[in-house]
């Protein structure tokens, strides 16, 4: 099974920095640019990792992430925040709602390609599978 | 009640600075004083983010500026093409959006507690933020690769 990957953020420079550190891998990737967009196409696509940003217009990504636990079709999708807010009470409410990790912006491209690959299969993509 | 100097805001904006360069961006970063040559430009047109700091007892502004002629580079870089007004604005407000971010997270480790606001991001020549009664202003300039960008840092204490 090839996993889908949704990345949720407000800023499209993110949204797209993230599809090409993925792009290399054999994944199917999609985006969303707030909380709201992204139940909705998580809803559609049942992805295997959500990678979302907390401060986003429209809807917030733990407003969000509240959202997808009670859902029962998605209440159990992987999460990784990826933020620029690191305070100890936004860590503290996404760890109560299984956020699976944590990371802040700026980031280490190569760390959260890691922690991406501890949850589902990275596999290179080879000549005949370019994105 | 916090006491912040203006040494400590001026590592705190280095090291906010030259870590989101550094780690997002792969740049280094050259710190100059203020009022030199490269800021005297007036041809160059820069973005400019500014994001607000709230908390209890205190609030204060950042201050990011960046050439639109560097952005569009590190558009080019990051997105394969030429990026338009919109991606810049878009770049620009998400590297004050982690700027700031260091910035909260240094001030947190000092004792502040409170919310970045969404950073506002409007284009022309250089800004600069007015120094107010009871706060602590810092003005940081940089060069990276030829190009001036600037950082400031505005902290004041909240009186009730």
């Amino acid at each position: 099974m090839i996993p889908k990957i949704l990345t949720v953020d407000d800023s499209k420079m993110i949204r797209m920095m993230l599809t090409r550190l993925f792009s290399p891998y054999l994944c199917e990737l999609y985006e969303a640019g707030n909380g709201e967009e992204a139940l909705e196409v998580a809803g559609r696509e049942k992805p295997n990792l959500i990678i979302l940003d907390y401060n986003m217009p429209v809807m917030d990504g733990v407003t969000m992430l509240r959202n997808l636990r009670e859902d029962e079709a998605l209440r159990k999708t992987p999460v990784i925040l990826l933020t620029a807010d690191s305070s100890a009470g936004l860590i503290s409410t996404v760890a109560r709602l299984g956020v699976r990790d944590y990371m802040t912006k700026p980031f280490h491209e190569e760390q959260l390609l890691a922690k991406a690959s501890r949850i589902i299969d990275l596999m290179r993509r080879t000549p005949d599978q370019t994105a | 009640m916090l006491k912040i100097t203006l040494g400590d805001l001026h590592r705190i904006a280095a090291g906010a600075i030259t870590g989101v360069l550094a780690i997002q961006l792969k740049r280094t970063l050259e710190e100059v004083t203020p009022n030199h040559e490269y800021q005297k430009d007036i041809s160059v047109t820069y973005l400019h983010a500014l994001v607000p700091l709230t908390g209890m007892g205190m609030n204060g502004e950042v201050l990011f500026q960046i050439p639109v002629v560097f952005a569009t580079m590190l558009a080019i870089e990051l997105l394969g093409k030429n990026g338009d007004i919109e991606e810049l604005r878009d770049l620009a407000g998400e590297l004050g959006n982690m700027i700031s971010g260091m910035v909260k997270s240094e001030l947190t480790s000092v004792g502040f507690s409170g919310t970045l606001g969404t950073p506002v991001v409007t284009s022309g020549s250089r800004k600069t933020l007015r120094a107010e009664t009871n706060s602590i202003l810092c003005h940081t300039e940089w060069l990276c690769e030829g190009h001036s960008l600037s950082l400031h840092i505005q902290y004041r204490e909240n009186s009730f």
